[in-house]
C-alpha cells in the first residue's frame, strides 16, 4: 500500500517531532510503500541514503510562505503521479495540500497534532481546517487532545499515542561520567531543553536552589541546552547568590547528553502554562528519556506533562509557580533514596515497555488500517 | 505595619524601650520586648492581621528562635499550611509566625518564599546569631549602625539616635549627592556610620562580626525577542488581578490612594473587578500652578463608582512642615511628601490600610526620559562630535533658561550616560552646586558624587541598551531611597499602612523578564499596562501621557511658606554651619522672591536639609513629636 508522509520536521535536524516522525517512517517502511516529502537540510543525503524508503526534499529559501507553497506544490505533483492510498500530514501547516488531495482524488489523510501549533491564538483557523478534514488525528497527550477537540474535531476521531524517548539509554555508548564538566561529587539536578521559551521554568528551579541548598548544600543544577534566555538565567542565578551552583552545559552531543542523564540524581523541568493561550509543554519526551536511564523526574503540573510524568509512580508533579512545592519535591527525592529508586525503576520499566517505539508504530499502523478501510463521507468543514 | 528596633551585643530592656519610644506612630496599638543573653529586641505594633493574637515578639515551638517584624506577608496563609504540613505547630493566626518556622526549615534562605513587604530581625538563641532581612524592593525600611561590637538597628534612624553614645554627625560626603538627587542613595545615609540595609539584602551578625549579602535583585531580560505583546498583556492583567487580590488581606478597612494616573487607576480597576467597592482618596492643590489631579481622579472614581474622598492642601502647610521633616526621618526633599502626608492623614480617619500605584513608573517604563536618553545615545553614536557641539552652542546662545532647553542640551551632550542621567534628574546644576558649597565641603569627587554610583550600577547590569540600565538605576536608587521612603514614612506618620501591589516581586520578575520593547516603544510609555488595561480603564485615563506629580512649590514659596523659608535659610544657625556660602543662598532667595528665575527645587532641597539638621543633628530627635 502506498503512503505519503508530508512533514516540515524531519531528521537530520534534531528534535522531538523529527525523531517521532522518523521512528514512524522507519517502523512503517517494511509494510508499506512509503515516500517522505520534506524540506531540504544541510547534509541530508547522508541521512536519506540509509533509509529503506524514498525521501524527497524541496528547497528552502527562508521565507515561510514560499517554502510551504513549494512543499505543497511538490506534494500535489507527487500525489498525482503516485496516488497514495493515504497521506500522513505531519504538521497542520500542511493541511491545505492534504485537503486538496482529499477533495480532488478522495485520498484520506491522518493528521498529527502536537501542542503549541494547535493552541497558538494565531493558528486556530489553519489548524482547525487541517484537523477537521483529517480522517483521524493522532496526538501526543491528553492535553493536546483537549486542544484538538477545542477546534471542533469530534472526540472519536482523536487518538492519543504517547511517544517514547529519543535518546536510547544504552549504557555502553557515550562519554563516561568522569568527562563531564562537573567538579566534585555534588547532587545533580538536570534539565534538558532549548533556552528559548520562558515557560520551561528554569527560572523557578534556579529560584528554589537557595532553599534546596539550605538542606542539601552540595546540590547543583545542570542546564543542558542553549538559547537566547541563557544570559537572563545566568543573571537570575547570580542575583540570588547561586551562580556557582548552576552549570550551563550548552548544546551537547548525544553521548554527553546520555552521560548527563546517567550522572544526574533528579531530572526536573518545571514547565508552566502561560495563563492565556501562550506556550506550554505538549508532552515532554525528556522525562521519558530520564526515566529510561532509571532516574526519577519532577515535572510542572501543566500542559501535557501529566501524560509524561505519572505522579507518584515515575516521578513527582509540582506547581511550577510555587518555589516551596518545587523545593519540597526536589528535597524528597534527594533525601529519600528508596523513593527515588522506586520512581526511577518504574519510569524505566514504563519507558521500555509501554512507551516503546514498537508499541507506538503498532498503534499508528492500526489507525492507518482503519482509516483506509472505513469509508465515510467527507468530514465537516 | 509596625516598627522594630534592637541591639545585638547588649541585654538592656530600658535601651530598646527608649528606641521604640521614638517610633510610637509606626505602631500605636501595642509594644513588645525581648531581652536575652546578648540581645535586646523591641517592636511597636500596628495591628492589621490577627488583631488579638499576633503580639510580638513571636517565638518558634521550643523558644530557640524569636522575631520582631515590620511588614506584611501576603502569602502567609499558604505558608502556614505548608509549614503545618511539615509538622510545625503554629500558635497564632497571623503572618509574623511563619518567619520563625521558615528560619527553622531553611535558615535565612526562607526569605525566598515570602511574598510581601518586610523588614525583620531573627535572633537564633542557640547560635547567638542575629539575621536582619529587608524585602526585595525596599518597601519597608531598615537602618543599622555598629559601635563597639554592638549592632544597633531600627525601622527609623531616630530610634538609633535615641541610644546614648551614637554619634549624630552629618556625612558631608553624602551632601553632594543629596544636592543633586534630593535624597541619599543607600547604603549611605546623611549620618556618618548609619546605613540602610539595601533592598534584597540580609545582614548576619554573629560574635561581633557583621556580614551583608544580597539575596535577590531585579533581573532584566536582554534582546528584542519576538514580543508577543497581546499574550504578555493578557497574562500581565491576570497576574495584576491576583496580586491586587492578595494585597487586600486585612482584618481592618482598606482604601486606595487615587491620583487619576494609570497606575493607581489600575489598582482601583482590579479591586472593582474582584467585586470590591473601593474607598478612594485624592489630594489636590488650591492653586492653579501645575496640574491638578483632582479632575482626573474624579473621572476614575465616577467610572468605578468608588466611595471617593478629596482633600485640598491649603495654607496650613507651614505649620506642618517641620513635623513632616521629622516623620520623614531621612532628608528626602521630595515636595510630594507634603500632599502625601495630608492625604494619608485624611485617609487615616476611615481606613488603616492604603493601596497605592507606587512603583508603576519604574517597573513599566513610565518616565519619558528613558526613551529620550536612549535617543540621545543613538544620536551620539551616529553624529560627529563637532555637529553636536555646534548644536549645543547654538542652544546656549538662545538662552540658558528653562528646563526644556537644558534637557535638549543634555541630550546633545557628549558626557557619558550616567552624567546625562544625573543632569536630567538632578535638582541643581553642577556650577550652582560648586558655587553653593564652601570649599571645605563637598566630597572631593569633582562634579558630583552620584556619578560613580550610577556608573557602577550600569556596569553591574552590563547591557548594551541604555534603557534597561537606566531602569535598573532607578530600581536601586530613586525607588527605594525616595519613592518608597516617602510612602512608608508619610503613611506611618499617621499610623496607616501603605501597600504597593505593583511592586509585588512576582509582578516585578514577570515584567522585568519581558523584552523592553513591550514596555517602551517609539516614545510611548507603559505600553504593556495600557494594553493590559484596555477596555477596563476609561479611554481618557489610558491615553493620558505621563504627568509628574506637580507640587506648586513656587506658589508655596510666594505665599504660605515664604516666611518659613526665609527664616529657616537665613537664620544665624544655618549661616554658621559653614556648609553653604550665605551669599549664594541669599542670591537664590532673592531670585525666587523677585520671580527672576525659578529656584524652587534648589531652595526646597536646602530648606529641607536645614530643617532636618536642626531635628536630627543639632539635638537628638525628640521622643515623640
Amino acid at each position: 500500500m502506498r503512503l505519503l508522509l508530508l512533514t516540515i520536521d524531519f531528521p537530520p535536524a534534531r528534535g522531538g517531532v523529527q525523531h517521532l516522525l522518523s521512528r514512524v517512517a522507519d517502523g512503517l517502511a517494511p509494510d508499506y510503500e512509503l515516500r517522505v516529502l520534506t524540506y531540504h537540510q544541510p547534509r541530508d543525503w547522508e541521512w536519506d541514503r540509509a533509509r529503506p524508503y524514498r525521501v524527497i526534499r524541496t528547497p528552502v529559501f527562508g521565507i515561510r510562505s514560499l517554502d510551504l507553497s513549494l512543499l505543497g506544490l511538490r506534494a500535489l505533483a507527487d500525489i498525482i503521479r503516485h496516488r497514495p492510498k493515504l497521506i500522513i500530514c505531519g504538521h497542520v501547516l500542511l493541511g491545505p495540500p492534504c485537503r486538496l488531495a482529499r477533495w480532488l482524488f478522495r485520498i484520506p489523510y491522518i493528521a498529527m497534532a502536537y501542542a503549541y501549533e494547535v493552541r497558538a491564538p494565531g493558528m486556530r483557523r489553519v489548524a482547525g481546517m487541517a484537523l477537521r478534514g483529517a480522517r483521524h488525528v493522532i496526538t501526543i497527550s491528553e492535553f493536546s487532545r483537549q486542544a484538538v477537540m477545542a477546534l471542533d474535531v469530534p472526540d472519536k476521531q482523536v487518538t492519543v499515542i504517547r511517544p517514547g524517548p529519543v535518546a536510547n539509554g544504552s549504557v555502553e555508548r557515550g562519554m563516561s561520567r568522569a568527562d563531564l564538566p562537573l567538579n566534585g561529587r555534588g547532587r545533580v539536578l538536570l534539565s534538558v531543553s532549548r533556552l528559548a521559551e520562558r515557560y520551561k521554568g528554569h527560572d523557578m528551579v534556579i529560584r528554589a536552589l537557595p532553599l534546596i541548598r539550605a538542606k542539601v548544600p552540595d546540590a547543583c543544577y545542570i542546564i543542558v541546552g542553549d538559547g537566547w534566555l541563557r544570559p537572563y538565567l545566568e543573571r537570575i542565578a547570580a542575583s540570588i547568590g547561586v551562580r556557582d551552583a548552576v552549570i550551563f552545559a550548552g548544546e551537547v552531543s548525544e553521548s554527553e547528553l546520555e552521560a548527563w542523564y546517567r550522572r544526574c540524581d533528579v531530572f526536573i523541568l518545571a514547565s508552566r502554562e502561560s495563563a492565556v493561550g501562550g506556550g506550554s509543554e505538549g508532552y515532554g519526551i525528556v522525562f521519558i528519556e530520564a526515566n529510561l536511564h532509571g532516574k526519577p523526574v519532577i515535572g510542572g503540573r501543566s500542559g501535557g506533562i501529566p501524560d509524561a510524568v505519572l505522579d507518584g509512580a515515575t516521578g513527582l508533579l509540582v506547581n511550577p509557580l510555587d518555589a516551596a512545592d518545587i523545593t519540597d519535591a526536589v528535597l524528597r527525592l534527594l533525601t529519600d533514596s528508596s523513593l527515588a529508586a522506586r520512581l526511577g525503576a518504574e519510569g524505566r520499566r514504563r519507558a521500555q515497555e509501554e512507551l516503546s517505539w514498537g508499541n507506538y508504530v503498532a498503534r499508528f499502523d492500526g489507525i492507518i488500517k482503519s482509516s483506509v478501510t472505513t469509508s465515510r463521507g467527507p468530514a465537516g468543514t | 505595619m509596625c516598627g522594630i528596633v534592637g541591639v545585638a551585643g547588649v541585654s538592656d530592656e530600658k535601651l530598646v524601650r527608649r528606641m521604640a519610644g521614638t517610633i510610637i506612630h509606626r505602631g500605636p496599638d501595642g509594644e513588645g520586648y525581648f531581652v536575652g543573653d546578648g540581645v535586646s529586641l523591641g517592636v511597636r505594633r500596628l495591628a492589621i492581621i490577627d488583631l488579638p493574637g499576633s503580639n510580638q515578639p513571636i517565638w518558634n515551638e521550643n523558644r530557640t528562635i524569636v522575631t520582631v517584624f515590620n511588614g506584611e506577608i501576603y502569602n502567609y496563609k499558604e505558608l502556614r499550611h505548608f509549614l503545618e504540613k511539615k509538622g510545625h505547630v503554629l500558635r497564632t493566626a497571623g503572618d509574623t509566625e511563619v518567619l520563625v518556622h521558615l528560619y527553622e526549615e531553611y535558615g535565612e534562605a526562607g526569605v525566598h518564599l515570602l511574598r510581601g513587604m518586610f523588614a525583620y530581625a531573627i535572633w537564633d538563641v542557640q547560635r547567638r546569631r542575629l539575621v536582619l532581612t529587608r524585602d526585595r524592593l525596599g518597601i519597608k525600611p531598615l537602618y543599622y549602625t555598629e559601635s563597639g561590637g554592638r549592632l544597633i538597628f531600627g525601622s527609623e534612624i531616630k530610634s538609633i539616635l535615641a541610644i546614648p553614645g551614637v554619634p549624630r554627625e552629618a556625612d558631608h560626603g553624602a551632601l553632594g549627592v543629596y544636592l543633586t538627587l534630593q535624597y541619599v542613595p543607600g547604603p549611605r545615609t546623611m549620618l556618618r556610620g548609619i546605613y540602610k540595609l539595601p533592598p534584597g539584602h540580609l545582614l548576619v551578625w554573629q560574635d561581633g562580626q557583621t556580614a551583608v549579602r544580597q539575596y535577590w535583585d531585579v533581573v532584566m531580560v536582554e534582546g528584542d525577542r519576538k514580543a508577543t505583546e497581546e499574550t504578555a498583556a493578557e497574562e500581565f492583567q491576570a497576574l495584576l488581578q491576583e496580586t491586587v487580590d492578595i494585597h487586600r488581606i486585612s482584618d481592618v478597612p482598606i482604601g486606595v490612594l487615587l491620583s487619576g494616573g494609570i497606575d493607581s487607576s489600575t489598582v482601583v480597576a482590579e479591586l472593582t473587578q474582584i467585586g470590591e467597592r473601593p474607598t478612594t482618596f485624592t489630594v489636590g492643590f488650591q492653586t492653579g500652578e501645575g496640574i491638578n489631579e483632582i479632575e482626573e481622579a474624579r473621572l476614575v472614581a465616577r467610572h468605578f463608582d468608588t466611595d471617593h474622598h478629596e482633600i485640598v492642601t491649603g495654607p496650613s502647610i507651614a505649620e506642618a512642615i517641620p513635623r513632616i521633616v521629622w516623620y520623614m526621618d531621612e532628608p528626602v526633599a521630595d515636595p510630594a511628601a507634603v500632599p502625601t502626608y495630608f492625604i494619608c492623614q485624611l485617609a487615616s480617619e476611615s481606613v488603616k490600610v492604603l493601596l497605592s500605584g507606587e512603583g508603576g513608573d519604574e517597573l513599566l517604563g513610565g518616565y519619558p526620559r528613558y526613551r529620550w536618553l536612549d535617543f540621545g545615545e543613538g544620536l551620539r553614536r551616529i553624529s560627529p562630535g563637532w555637529l553636536l557641539a555646534t548644536a549645543r552652542g547654538a542652544l546656549g546662545l538662545l538662552t540658558s533658561e528653562g528646563r526644556l532647553l537644558s534637557r535638549l542640551s543634555t541630550l546633545l551632550g557628549s558626557a557619558p550616560l550616567e552624567d546625562r542621567h544625573l543632569e536630567w534628574v538632578g535638582n541643581m546644576d553642577e556650577p550652582l552646586k560648586s558655587r553653593l558649597l564652601t570649599t571645605t565641603q563637598g566630597d572631593g569627587q569633582g562634579s558630583n558624587g552620584a556619578a560613580p554610583l550610577v556608573r557602577e550600577l550600569m556596569a553591574r547590569i552590563g547591557m548594551e541598551d541604555a534603557i534597561p540600565g537606566l531602569m535598573y538605576v532607578d530600581f536601586k536608587t530613586w525607588l527605594p531611597d525616595n519613592i518608597l521612603t516617602k510612602t512608608d514614612r508619610m503613611s506611618m506618620a499617621v499610623s496607616v499602612e501603605a501597600r504597593v501591589p505593583l511592586l509585588d516581586h512576582r509582578v516585578v520578575e514577570f515584567v522585568a523578564g519581558l523584552p523592553q520593547q513591550v514596555k517602551i516603544r517609539n516614545f510611548g510609555t507603559k505600553r504593556l499596562l495600557r494594553q493590559a488595561m484596555k477596555g477596563i480603564l476609561p479611554a481618557r485615563t489610558l491615553q493620558r501621557p505621563k504627568q509628574a506629580f506637580q507640587v506648586p512649590l513656587r506658589t508655596w514659596f510666594a505665599g504660605p511658606l515664604r516666611e518659613l523659608l526665609w527664616d529657616t535659610l537665613t537664620a544665624s544657625r544655618a549661616m554658621q554651619r559653614g556648609i553653604f556660602r550665605s551669599s549664594v543662598v541669599a542670591e537664590l532667595l532673592a531670585e525666587q522672591a523677585k520671580g527672576r528665575r525659578d529656584r524652587s527645587r534648589a531652595l526646597w532641597t536646602l530648606f529641607w536639609l536645614e530643617l532636618w539638621t536642626r531635628q536630627f543633628v543639632d539635638a537628638a530627635p525628640a521622643a515623640h513629636h
